[in-house]
């Protein structure tokens, strides 16, 4: 992606100012699962095998435990920044810049030797070469490199490389959020592929289904047959729509509230009539048109539309008895906007709610069976994004509107519950 | 109609089962759907009537020891291999093309083919007749 070059571009272009002002090399230290890489900025880049595979005792057992990788990663496990030395007597400063369990990163600079230390230098180095003698044959050019390397380490006092930590300690954080930024992208990508191709598989059956039985099937049952690939098609073009969330920046403008919940409607109303759902709402009220506030009305209008429809996709439908209703109603509150969306049908259980599960990633609902379980379970984690990038929150209730002992076929009265601010602050969004 | 092996489908969207099934149940299949690893493992007895596993990646559930990241199935199978004695042929059909375990999945975990949503469903039919060894049709 464009926008994952630029980071890496701009990742190796921190790290280069970095080693160009201070002259000594800096890089980071990348781990996800058992791999540990080394990222360098181009100024300081030496490529070679791990510095633990090419030194040796004289009877060629391991010499080195203690490498940059393994400092990184014993300061990833410490949390915390600290010098790290190797048996060779190089210095190198380390700072923990993401400590997730999946991805660590530690910033990693210096290679320095310290002035006033001679006589450890000295014992030091005669270690190193010593260590280096046993190296594989095969890794002699590396071996020399490696040599020479320690022949060129810059010496420097301790007063003269403070300054120096002051300044990663600046950078770490940003190298942080873009390594975050970078992986969110990436991730989103992915998942939004993987839900369009969930999405699209039962497109592409039903409309070889439809092909095959054409001349065998009824008119109902064609007319039928064509009714799911137009859902199923809605709810893939959700899909779509979500895409604006991860490739569009947040823009903040006044906008209005009922013209968001309005378009949604336009969007699902045909959907809903099928299943004989009507949609009540006061979008079109004058108290509606008046609610203003600053939003990033792509990112809103996204979300409101998947909550919108959710409640019409999980509303049983009408029969000659009873007419299901969607209720999607806006407020004006004291500092804020409110929106619900209120359906009666398939529920969420109190647990799912106290845990926050519905709004996890890939969550499916325990009471979602049969048509009801569709998608991958990313629109409602996708919904609370956008409503907490503009500092709301969003809410949950549900409960069993009748004594159906399986509750899967109980009817709930399920309402979503959006608070927005009508003003964002100076600072932006989280 | 001929009758025809059991498949035990691992798949938790009853969407993708209902729409793809039809040419595979015209042509006999007895088509066992299982959800989640709960279900999966609540019926293992059903696995063990079964000729062939088709099974997704992304799965719900699943306990965090036994399944520590989101490719659920994989973690599953190999479950299901190592601890419960299931030895059926498996076809992965996923949206996710499992690169980095693929040589593991075809060597050790029996897993025969890849498919990856979206497909026709006569194109999965025909992949499940030719791994079971029946005649296309």
């Amino acid at each position: 992606m464009t926008s994952s070059i630029r980071r890496d571009e701009i990742r190796i272009a921190f790290l280069d100012s970095f080693a160009m002002l201070s002259k000594v090399p800096i890089g980071l230290f990348v781990e996800e699962g058992t791999i540990i890489d080394r990222i360098r900025s181009s100024e300081s880049a030496i490529e070679s095998p791990r510095y633990c595979t090419l030194v040796r005792e004289a009877d060629g057992g391991a010499a080195c435990e203690n490498d940059e990788a393994c400092r990184a990663r014993r300061i990833m496990d410490s949390a915390r920044e600290g010098l790290a030395t190797c048996h060779a007597g190089v210095h190198n400063y380390m700072i923990p810049v993401r400590g997730d369990q999946a991805k660590r990163v530690a910033l990693v600079f210096g290679e320095v030797l310290f002035a006033g230390q001679d006589q450890d230098v000295n014992h030091a180095r005669a270690r190193h070469r010593e260590f280096l003698e046993h190296a594989p044959p095969d890794q002699s050019e590396h071996r020399d490199l490696l040599v020479h390397a320690y022949e060129d380490l810059r010496r420097v006092g301790r007063a003269e490389f403070q300054p120096l930590i002051e300044v990663a300690k600046v950078v770490a954080p940003s190298l942080s959020t873009l390594l975050d930024e970078d992986d969110t992208v990436k991730q989103s990508i992915e998942e939004v592929s993987h839900e369009l191709q969930t999405r699209l598989q039962p497109i592409l059956a039903m409309t070889q289904n439809l092909q095959r039985n054409l001349l065998t099937s009824s008119t109902t049952m064609v007319r039928e047959s064509l009714r799911q690939i137009q859902s199923a098609t809605q709810a893939t073009a959700t899909v779509v729509y979500s895409l604006g969330e991860y490739l569009s920046e947040y823009k903040f403008r006044m906008f209005g509230v009922g013209k968001l919940i309005q378009n949604a409607i336009d969007l699902y109303s045909a959907e809903a009539a099928r299943r004989g759902i009507q949609i009540e709402t006061n979008a079109g009220t004058r108290s509606a048109k008046q609610i203003r506030a600053y939003i990033s009305r792509t990112h809103l209008q996204y979300a409101v539309n998947n909550l919108l429809h959710n409640a019409v996709k999980y509303s049983f439908s009408s029969t000659a008895e009873t007419k299901r209703v969607v209720k999607v109603y806006c407020h004006r509150r004291t500092d804020c906007f409110e929106m619900y969306f209120e359906n009666y049908g398939v529920g969420i259980t109190q647990e799912e709610i106290n845990n926050g599960l519905v709004f996890q990633e890939r969550y499916k609902g325990d009471l979602t069976a049969g048509e009801y379980r569709t998608g991958a379970g990313k629109g409602l984690a996708f919904v609370k994004r956008v409503v907490e990038k503009h500092n709301g929150q969003i809410t949950v209730s549900s409960r069993g509107m009748s004594d159906a002992r399986d509750p899967i076929r109980q009817p709930h009265l399920t309402r979503f519950t959006v608070r927005i601010p009508l003003h964002q602050d100076e600072r932006r969004p989280q | 109609m001929s009758s025809k092996p059991t498949i035990a489908w691992i798949e938790d969207d009853s969407a993708i089962i209902e729409s793809v099934m039809e040419p595979m149940r015209e042509a006999g299949y007895k088509i066992v759907q299982l959800r989640s690893v709960s279900e999966v493992l609540a019926r293992i007895e059903d696995l063990r009537d079964a000729s062939l596993i088709l099974l997704d990646i992304f799965l719900p559930d699943g306990d965090e020891e036994d399944y520590p990241d989101r490719y659920v199935g994989i973690h599953l199978l190999k479950d299901l291999r190592e601890n419960h004695a299931i030895e059926l042929p498996v076809i992965v059909f996923s949206v996710l093309d499992p690169l980095d375990w693929r040589d593991e999945l075809q060597s050790n975990q029996g897993v025969v083919k890849f498919l990856r949503k979206p497909v026709l469903p006569t194109d999965l039919k025909d992949a499940v007749d030719e791994v079971l060894g029946l005649s296309r049709g």
